[in-house]
């Protein structure tokens, strides 16, 4: 994950926090009340001193919808999410959802350096193929001309999405 | 002579300087990477190049001796350049075929 990422609430986070919501166990809610719109992740992980896996949590907590990074090109999940994310897709996958859900993928990965990934993304046509294979152009980038440890978790984490992992 | 070797010289050196602009311009948009890399080396040798370029119309003044050596090392940099540039190519070629 890219450590220069600033997260803030989104409404469903502060409703989390607000109703004590049951979804949330103890960890994902404490990392929840931490993020504040202006921590990065390395202040982040200075407040959070001893918790474990804080950037695991962060990670659920985005792709649930509780939490959104600082970036234009984030998507709001607009139907009510889980935060345990399934990895096998069926039929009715809704694939506009599972491109949200890669694009903040690849912010959370690149950070500000998503900008190309998240283009070819977006233009990527709404298959689960025309997906995968969006993916693998992302990550011939990402190797190319990013990083090639990186081009490899944020391929690690899209197969995750689409459901080939 | 003269009147043959200076507007080549004029022309290799008009030559490297774009050349040296665009391996700087290209090195905003690559960051790192298996390209991003190796960028960085032959930004390095086209600078040294466009120097040595650029000082090609003083080397006259030079010793014979002193010009071979220099002659000599343009020669090394100019084969690591190659090497370099196929190499790149080599891993842009796995990369796309992964």
């Amino acid at each position: 994950m890219d450590t220069s990422i600033v997260f803030s609430k989104t409404n469903l986070g502060q409703q989390a926090i607000a109703t004590r919501n049951a979804t949330l166990d103890r960890k994902l809610r404490m990392v929840l009340i931490l993020v504040d719109g202006n921590s990065d992740i390395n202040q982040l992980h200075n407040k959070a001193a001893g918790v474990d896996g804080l950037e695991q949590a962060l990670e659920k907590l985005a792709m649930g919808g509780f939490i959104q990074a600082d970036n234009k090109a984030w998507q709001p999940m607009e139907s009510t999410p889980e935060y345990t994310h399934t990895t096998a897709i069926g039929e009715n996958v809704d694939t506009q959802d599972v491109k949200a859900k890669l694009i903040d993928a690849a912010i959370l990965v690149l950070g500000n350096e998503a900008g190309k990934v998240v283009k070819k993304l977006q233009e990527a046509p709404d298959t689960l193929e025309g997906l995968e294979q969006a993916v693998k152009r992302c990550k011939q980038l990402v190797d190319l001309t990013i990083d090639e440890t990186r081009s490899a978790e944020l391929k690690q984490k899209c197969l995750e999405i689409i459901g080939k992992i | 002579m003269d009147n043959i070797t200076l507007p080549i010289t004029v022309s290799a050196v008009i030559i490297m300087l774009y050349a040296l602009w665009r391996v700087f311009a290209l090195k905003q948009h690559i960051q790192g990477g298996v390209v991003g890399r190796r960028w960085k080396i032959l930004a390095a040798l086209v600078l040294l190049f466009a120097v040595g370029y650029i000082a090609m119309p003083f080397m006259g003044k030079l010793p014979p001796e002193s010009l071979r050596i220099v002659v000599s090392v343009i020669f090394l940099f100019g084969a690591v350049y190659v090497a370099v540039t196929i190499s790149l190519i080599r891993r842009i070629i796995i990369t796309l075929s992964e």
